[in-house]
């Protein structure tokens, strides 16, 4: 029996007010999303007494990140609305129109876009997402997904460029919570997604700020081992006023940052075959 | 996008659009990109939002003959052999011609098919053809499509009426004049003004109780043309598939059997060897649905009325390559691992190959009214569709009605909208909601499930189809005493859920009466007590329209132009 089966019950038995979306009850659809003892899942593939076993009660809310409609029932349009900022659509080639023969493509250049095209859209990510409920320009998990099924089609006549503007829609934002991956009903993982999109950032010629924020990261620890924040604050932000160099001052003189000429840790050879081995392995 | 009231005077407000298209399956809006590349000002209107529709469950894959030696003719072919003869071959011509062109059309717009090690769309054998001609995607077709489809349709700025609920067509001297719905959210009855519409919101089979279709898969479209007095056809054909999970009907993909799984009884034989030699478990969907069945009544089923579905010499790779899907509902709803052990099965509706008569430009028999989809009956499936055919049949009829109909409502002048006709679908409405006491909707229609599928299944028999006839007069005299059991206005599921029961009534009706008339067996009309085709008397659709006294019926010659009838072994 699922949580499903149980609210249907309820609903024919006992109390025919209860309201709450649901159509195809395998686990497709994405009608019946719902925060089941506090994480959303899907009612119609959650097993009622597994539920019950574990946390001895089952509690049902509606999602969240959403505004409440009825009982189960949120409006989405905030989700759709998130989808809709980004070109959801693979933009094809108009000039092959009236083409006879498919694009040649293997399974392995789908691959990845066919991971995220399993998402179902049934809100889950977007309910549980963390950095949603604190940045409401937070794109969510499922769009940015949805950018990276179509950033890495080969089909696609954006493709590369679609990662421009993500950052005034919060590539940097997600904290990597993992919620997102473990809510998913369809194992769409758009936390990866987000993290392939910020390594494309990284590589654009003109990088973003969260980008230089990880690059100046790097290279000061590559450098000397140690993070040096007044070089990490100027590096993202490019500019600085007088107010930020004060705030920079302050930092050395409270031993927060170390001196830009301070050398290197002593063994900092081991440090950098760290960065080495993780670019080779990232390489293969 | 803001939905556009009129003020039209008396506290009445208005929609109005050219073309309105009921449904957001495939077939709803590849007809609403189609309208709307033609300059119609369409709009779709949906009782889900377009990405919950039960286009998306299909599975298994779409039909095209892209293969050298494969012909467009030998598809038409397998779909004439595989309707009993029952298809329209003018319509099938037209279907298999447009099928590869419809195919890389989606390809194109980025569906995202599975491919072979040279990068073209790969094809797998499925039910009743003569060929490996059903392109997929591993065994999430309809997903992959719809979502595909859908993307498309945002592109092209179709307007979609999102939970809104269709309740009747308006027909005023045989010209479809608009609709009547229900905005679900606010619970507000409203007129919808328009040149043409589209009925394109998919089969009935949700008059089963065990059914692999969607809880929202009730037949709404067919119902209402019924309702406003258009003839509908062949109902009496319903197709049974062949696997579904034991217990919850949850859909087994046809592809298990593409892909080479086997169907074994108790006895551990692979029993499709005495009902179709030539082919085994690669029969069409009826014959194989009957022989499962006919296997269980002669107790070589397990305990309990269901037989094996093996995939385990498939291997775990080839099982997590092209049935992922599979193996995912069979550990979640079943308990059981294909990779490790045999899934247990067992038949369950599946299709309508019924529907509103259209022909192939999708029209109906009023002016203004168009289908295509489920919803339709072209009739390309005659009395058995094949597997693969049926998104085939969305995306290919979908896109002609979309055309036809924009052209129809260009051309049309302006039109009277009776304004009497939304007044009194607010009045029988209200009736319904502040109705104290009577029988709960939910209660009439598990009564209706059980009798269609008892006796109104995979084998029939005039006795029990007379019984079928009483107990749905019975339910149809309960249901104008039907509860609603809330009140309310806003989100209410349970009206909707009782206007659905009052749809299933009147088609349950419809199919008993017309399986009752059918003295013969064809396809998945399968009567006991006639179990021959009969082609002298018999080769012909059925049509039924409404009358006061329920259906009447008729009948209408079926179109054969290349393929003469013949005997239909596998």
């Amino acid at each position: 029996m699922t949580v499903l089966h149980l609210l249907e019950n309820i609903k024919h038995q006992q109390d025919a007010s209860l309201t709450f979306r649901r159509s195809c009850r395998s686990g497709i659809c994405g009608s019946c999303a719902m925060k089941i003892n506090h994480l959303a899942k899907l009612a119609c593939k959650t097993r009622a007494k597994a539920e019950a076993e574990k946390h001895g009660e089952i509690l049902i809310e509606p999602m969240e990140n959403m505004p409440l409609i009825k009982d189960l029932i949120v409006d989405m349009s905030p989700f759709w609305r998130e989808i809709d900022r980004n070109t959801p659509w693979l933009v094809w080639d108009e000039a092959t129109r009236d083409s006879n023969r498919e694009n040649l493509l293997t399974n392995e250049q789908q691959y990845i876009s066919g991971k995220v095209a399993d998402c179902i859209m049934c809100g889950c990510c977007f309910s549980d997402c963390v950095s949603r409920v604190f940045d409401k320009n937070f794109n969510g998990p499922a769009s940015l997904a949805k950018i990276h099924r179509f950033v890495a089609d080969p089909r696609d006549k954006e493709g590369a460029k679609r990662v421009h503007g993500l950052v005034e829609m919060g590539l940097w934002s997600c904290t990597h919570c993992y919620f997102c991956w473990s809510q998913c009903p369809r194992d769409v993982r758009p936390v990866a997604a987000i993290s392939a999109l910020r390594v494309l950032s990284m590589r654009s010629l003109d990088p973003s700020q969260g980008a230089r924020h990880v690059q100046a990261f790097i290279d000061s620890v590559k450098k000397t081992g140690m993070l040096n924040e007044a070089t990490l604050y100027l590096r993202t932000m490019r500019t600085a006023t007088l107010k930020d160099l004060d705030l920079i001052l302050k930092m050395a003189l409270k031993r927060k940052a170390p001196s830009p000429f301070r050398r290197p840790l002593p063994r900092i050879e081991e440090v950098r075959s760290l960065f080495h081995l993780c670019k080779e392995t990232a390489e293969k | 996008m803001p939905i556009i009231l009129l003020e039209v005077g008396n506290g009445f407000s208005m929609v109005k659009h050219d073309v309105v298209v009921v449904g957001a399956g495939l077939a709803g809006l590849r007809a609403a990109i189609e309208a709307k590349e033609k300059g119609a000002d369409i709009a779709v209107l949906s009782k889900l939002h377009p990405a919950r529709s039960h286009s998306d469950q299909a599975q298994g894959g779409i039909n095209a003959s892209l293969g050298e030696d494969d012909s467009w003719e030998k598809h038409a072919f397998d779909t004439v052999k595989g309707s009993d003869y029952l298809a329209d071959q003018d319509a099938v011509e037209f279907m298999c011609k447009d099928a590869p062109r419809a195919i890389i059309e989606l390809e194109r717009w980025g569906a995202l098919f599975s491919r072979t090690t040279t990068g073209r769309l790969a094809q797998r054998p499925f039910g009743g053809a003569g060929f490996p001609r059903t392109c997929f995607a591993a065994d999430k077709t309809g997903h992959v499509l719809q979502t595909t489809i859908y993307e498309q349709a945002v592109r092209g700025e179709v307007q979609v009426y999102e939970e809104w609920f269709a309740t009747s067509l308006v027909v005023e001297d045989n010209v479809c004049k608009g609709l009547i719905a229900i905005d679900i959210v606010t619970g507000e009855v409203q007129a919808i003004e328009t040149n043409a519409v589209i009925l394109a919101a998919g089969g009935a089979g949700q008059v089963y109780s065990r059914t692999t279709n969607s809880l929202s898969t009730t037949g709404d479209g067919i119902a209402m043309a019924y309702n406003a007095g258009v003839p509908i056809e062949d109902m009496e054909f319903v197709q049974f598939h062949p696997t579904s999970l034991f217990g919850s009907n949850i859909l087994i993909s046809e592809g298990a059997r593409g892909e080479g799984g086997y169907l074994v009884n108790v006895q551990g034989q692979r029993f499709m060897e005495k009902y179709a030699p030539d082919k085994m478990e690669l029969a069409p969907r009826d014959i194989v649905s009957r022989a499962i069945e006919t296997e269980i009544r002669e107790g070589r089923g397990f305990e309990g009325g269901y037989v094996h579905l093996d995939l385990r010499h498939l291997g775990e790779a080839k099982i997590n390559e092209r049935l992922p899907t599979i193996r995912e509902l069979a550990i979640y709803f079943a308990g059981v691992d294909p990779v490790k052990e045999p899934i247990a099965i067992q038949p369950a509706q599946h299709y309508t190959m019924g529907g509103v008569a259209t022909n192939f430009d999708g029209a109906a028999s009023i002016k203004g009214l168009y289908a295509a989809g489920e919803c339709a009956c072209v009739s390309v499936h005659g009395a058995n569709r094949l597997g693969g055919n049926s998104l085939l049949d969305t995306i290919v009829f979908g896109k002609r009605a979309g055309a036809k109909a924009a052209e129809f409502a260009k051309a049309a002048s302006a039109i009277s909208f009776p304004q009497t006709a939304l007044k009194a679908e607010r009045e029988r409405i209200e009736l319904m909601l502040n109705r104290k006491e009577g029988v709960k909707a939910s209660a009439i229609k598990e009564a209706l499930g059980n009798t269609m599928f008892v006796k109104v299944g995979i084998f029939r028999h005039k006795r029990e189809l007379e019984t079928a006839k009483k107990n749905i007069a019975a339910l149809k005299k309960q249901f104008q005493n039907v509860c609603v059991m809330d009140s309310s206005r806003r989100f209410n599921t349970s009206l909707i859920e009782a206007l659905e029961v009052g749809f299933g009534l009147d088609l349950a009706e419809v199919i008993v009466a017309c399986a009752l008339a059918r003295k013969e067996s064809r396809g998945a009309h399968s009567r006991v007590d006639y179990p021959k085709r009969d082609d002298n008397k018999w080769l012909k659709h059925t049509m039924a329209v409404r009358t006061a006294t329920g259906p009447r019926l008729f009948y209408k010659p079926v179109t054969i132009t290349q393929f003469q009838p013949e005997a239909r072994g596998y």
